[in-house]
């Protein structure tokens, strides 16, 4: 990202003189909840926002993605920002807490300052996964008493219980936390989502990418440790870089309707925007953690070194099928629905394609090679250096606008293949560098 | 928004009560081994052939939010009641390598005609010219005959005016096993299941005002369509889990609940078929909770390679796209195998008070474990029989997930893991 592009530096009271709302998808480190907690409360109370626009404390996001076998997700509501509106748009989605924090301080702490989409949960094969979802309320509508769950899309054999659906087994009310547990054995990429009145709650944003890491990382007799995204048996998934896309349409009826409690007919659903990691092109491609969109951490720019391997995690938790096509550069799928494609006889049932059409709760695992720089390609510069630019865009172009404004917009991204070898390692998925 | 969704709950806990209490009452009649396939089941209804008397009908659909939809129909004459409206049509199950010989009689106001999509060397007998195949015009009658060379799962179709006639229920599906023995998909041994559990979830798609232009006689354009409920084997979730034959659902007579044991190498080692195929204009991403799914046939067709490689895949999710069929091994496997014994799972569970179960109603045991049931809130319905797990298996297309607004309802049914040798 090119520094100069940022937008310039506000304090919090700047921020919300300016009406910004948005607000800040805060992911606080456990130590710095109370104080945190505290001067929120003075913000809010100094805040004259009006009812829609109200959410305080921009602070940028702290992390886009959570590691370890001990998390905490809380469940409100919020508002991101979308280009083209000026309006910031109400969301429902998940935030990152501290586990060991008090129900009254997350309270405090997250109360409708939600994020979109949810954060990237990253975690091994063979972890004994604790996840604490707490249910926060919202904010905004206060008249709502909605419970919420957690649940892992495509996790196999799961008992009821911690499959997280209210009808067959519990949802969790709000102020209580509920302890879910999952002992992931299957490595890939997976989805976590609500499923209390799923049709309104996952469009409302309640959903995010969990993928699960192979055993392989720690490597075998055959294999040195590294980066797998399955148990190949031979490191023909291995990469250098990741990034996970979590693909979902916007209509923005149903979300403007709910803040005005107003009811929304689900079978009229027709989508006006089109996003991945809970942003649209071109706010895409800026760095994860841009404070210019403090509720939506999680970038889609893919950045490479030439000759790396990256991997990218498809997930579709939109209501649309989606056709995502990379341009100049073959994209090999080597998963589908965290499995690796191979079939129970040892067929190899990777492929090669540039365009990956994939459904509502579908999965695939993608990696394709860095091509070499091509000076006398078209170029771009950020601060990082000069890159060749690719396009990775859903081909079904209804989804490359913003509620129709002129100009490239929606499911749209960018892989910048830069001069030389200028990144630096890549220590944590959707890192990127700036 | 659950100030709404509660407002509207209660039918479906009327509904969900009656299904279950039909359940409970039907399932006790079957013998152990067989229950299954006896009253009460969901499994597969063939109707064998290989000749079949059909007729064209009319008649009207119920949908689980109180609403009835005029449709037109197959219906078989042999059914003891002259052909009564059905939809949707009856499951033509036939073996490979028979000459199957459809009688059909047509009893609507229009031109009707079949095609069958898969089959080859269809021939047809009577009836009048059309522009796909022979129709039989209004009281009148044509034959089709072909042999049924491949196996697999297939639909039988409207090939006149498919654009009205196929939305207003005119289709069924067609199974051809093979001549491995009818506990195969294939005629390959990787495709075995057990025949007390083969499933058929037939999809459609319903635009309410498109059917209610015709019986109306009103103009008929497709191009409106704007689908409001979404159907399995002619009824939406949560009929869908009703046994077959419901006395509630007369016109709809096939279940969808797919019910299975957990994996057992000595009691239990084959897998449940399911057989995917959908009648609709749309594609449907559908999936179970509960395990992937092996994909091991498409369109009527094992999947191998050039070189006969097995190039059956799983899938969380399975895009089953419009005119499209698929066949797929399901199983359940009690990983953990937790219990309260010796094995408690590793987390301290709320209090009753400091959880919700959705709208008073569940189906939830009361107990995390496998075969235990345990306490509720009291006040609160539980439709769980003996510590049965169950798992939403629906349209990912999430606004499909719904009765027109009314969610946990639609294109779904439900996934039923019994313990081991059945609830006792």
């Amino acid at each position: 990202m090119n520094k100069k592009k940022q937008p310039p530096k506000l304090n919090r009271r700047q921020f919300l003189r300016l009406g910004l709302g948005g607000g800040g998808a805060l992911v606080l480190t456990a130590a710095s909840v109370l104080a945190r907690a505290d001067k929120l409360r003075e913000l809010a109370a100094t805040s004259t926002a009006s009812q829609v626009a109200a959410p305080v404390a921009p602070e940028p996001a702290a992390s886009t993605v959570v590691q370890g076998t001990n998390i905490r997700l809380a469940a409100t509501d919020g508002h991101i920002l979308l280009p083209g509106r000026t309006r910031p748009l109400y969301t429902f989605g998940f935030v990152e807490a501290d586990p060991n924090a008090s129900i009254r301080d997350v309270i405090a702490a997250y109360k409708g300052k939600v994020q979109m989409c949810s954060p990237i949960l990253d975690v091994n094969e063979g972890d004994e996964v604790y996840l604490t979802l707490t249910n926060l309320g919202f904010q905004f509508r206060p008249d709502l008493d909605d419970s919420h769950t957690i649940h892992w899309h495509g996790f196999r054999n799961p008992v009821a219980i911690f499959d997280g659906v209210p009808e067959v087994s519990i949802a969790v009310p709000v102020a209580r936390n509920f302890p879910y547990f999952f002992h992931p054995e299957h490595p890939g990429t997976y989805m976590y989502h609500c499923h209390f009145e799923d049709v309104e709650h996952v469009q409302m944003g309640m959903n995010g990418i969990v993928f699960v890491r192979p055993l392989q990382n720690n490597g075998t007799g055959s294999l040195p440790p590294g980066k797998y995204c399955y148990n190949d048996g031979d490191g023909s998934t291995a990469y250098d870089r990741e990034v996970t896309l979590m693909l979902n349409e916007i209509d923005t009826r149903p979300h403007d309707l709910l803040e005005e409690v107003q009811d929304f007919v689900w079978s009229d659903y027709k989508p006006n925007y089109w996003i991945i990691n809970g942003r649209a092109y071109p706010d895409t491609v800026k760095p994860s953690n841009d404070p210019s969109l403090p509720y939506q951490p999680i970038s889609s720019l893919i950045q490479a070194n030439p000759g790396e391997k990256i991997l990218l995690r498809f997930a579709n938790l939109g209501y649309e099928q989606h056709a995502m096509q990379l341009t100049g550069i073959p994209m090999k799928v080597v998963g589908h629905d965290a499995t690796l494609l191979r079939s129970p006889d040892g067929s190899d049932l990777s492929y090669y394609t540039n365009t990956i059409y994939i459904g509502p709760g579908e999965a695939r695992d993608v990696i394709f090679e860095a091509p070499a720089f091509d000076p006398t390609a078209e170029t771009g510069t950020d601060s990082i250096g000069t890159y060749n630019v690719y396009l990775l865009k859903n081909r079904n172009y209804f989804a490359q606008t913003n509620d129709g404004l002129p100009g490239l917009g929606g499911m749209v991204t960018e892989v910048r293949v830069y001069n030389g070898s200028p990144l630096p390692p890549q220590t944590k998925p959707n890192e990127t560098f700036t | 928004m659950s100030v709404k969704v509660k407002k509207h709950a209660r039918p479906g806990i009327l509904l969900f009560s009656l299904i279950l209490l039909a359940m409970i009452v039907l399932v006790g009649f079957g013998g152990r081994v067989r229950r299954a396939a006896a009253a009460g089941s969901t499994t597969m209804v063939c109707t064998y052939g290989p000749t079949f008397d059909l007729r064209t009908t009319d008649g009207y659909t119920s949908t689980p939010d109180g609403n009835s939809l005029y449709y037109w129909g197959f219906a078989n004459m042999n059914d003891g009641l002259g052909g009564a409206f059905q939809q949707p049509g009856p499951v033509l199950c036939v073996n490979e390598g028979d000459t199957v010989v459809i009688n059909l009689q047509n009893d609507l106001t229009e031109p009707v005609s079949i095609v069958f999509p898969g089959q080859e060397g269809v021939t047809a007998t009577g009836g009048v010219p059309g522009l796909l195949t022979a129709e039989a015009p209004p009281g009148g009658s044509v034959t089709y005959t072909f042999v049924a060379t491949a196996p697999g799962t297939y639909l039988y179709e409207s090939g006149t005016e498919p654009h009205k006639q196929v939305q207003m229920g005119l289709f069924g599906a067609l199974v051809v096993r093979p001549a491995m023995g009818a506990n195969f998909a294939y005629n390959d041994p990787t495709t075995e299941f057990n025949p007390d559990r083969e499933y058929l979830l037939l999809i459609h798609d319903v635009d309410p005002e498109l059917h209610y232009a015709v019986e109306h006689g009103l103009p008929y354009d497709v191009t409106t369509m704007h689908d409001r409920y979404w159907t399995i084997n002619g009824r939406s979730f949560p009929d869908t889990i009703a046994p077959n034959f419901a006395p509630w659902l007369p016109n709809q007579p096939y279940g969808a609940l797919v019910r299975i044991e957990p994996y057992d190498a000595t009691n239990n080692p084959l897998p449940a078929l399911v057989r995917y195929a959908n009648a609709g204009m749309v594609n449907h991403p559908f999936h179970p909770h509960g395990n992937n799914l092996t994909i091991i046939g498409r369109d009527g067709r094992l999947l191998r390679g050039p070189n006969g490689e097995n190039t059956s895949f799983e899938s969380f999710t399975t895009t089953v796209g419009s005119g499209q069929t698929f066949d797929l091994l399901a199983q359940w496997f009690d990983v953990e195998a937790w219990n309260q014994n010796n094995n408690p799972i590793p987390v301290q569970l709320p209090g009753l008070y400091n959880l919700v179960t959705k709208d008073g109603a569940t189906f939830y045991s009361g107990s995390p474990y496998l075969g235990q049931k345990g306490d509720l809130l009291v006040g609160n319905t539980s439709y769980n029989e003996c510590g049965e797990f169950y798992f939403p298996w629906h349209s990912h297309a999430l606004n499909e997930f719904q009765n027109f607004d009314e969610g946990f309802g639609g294109l779904a049914t439900l996934w039923r893991i019994d313990p081991p040798g059945g609830c006792q």
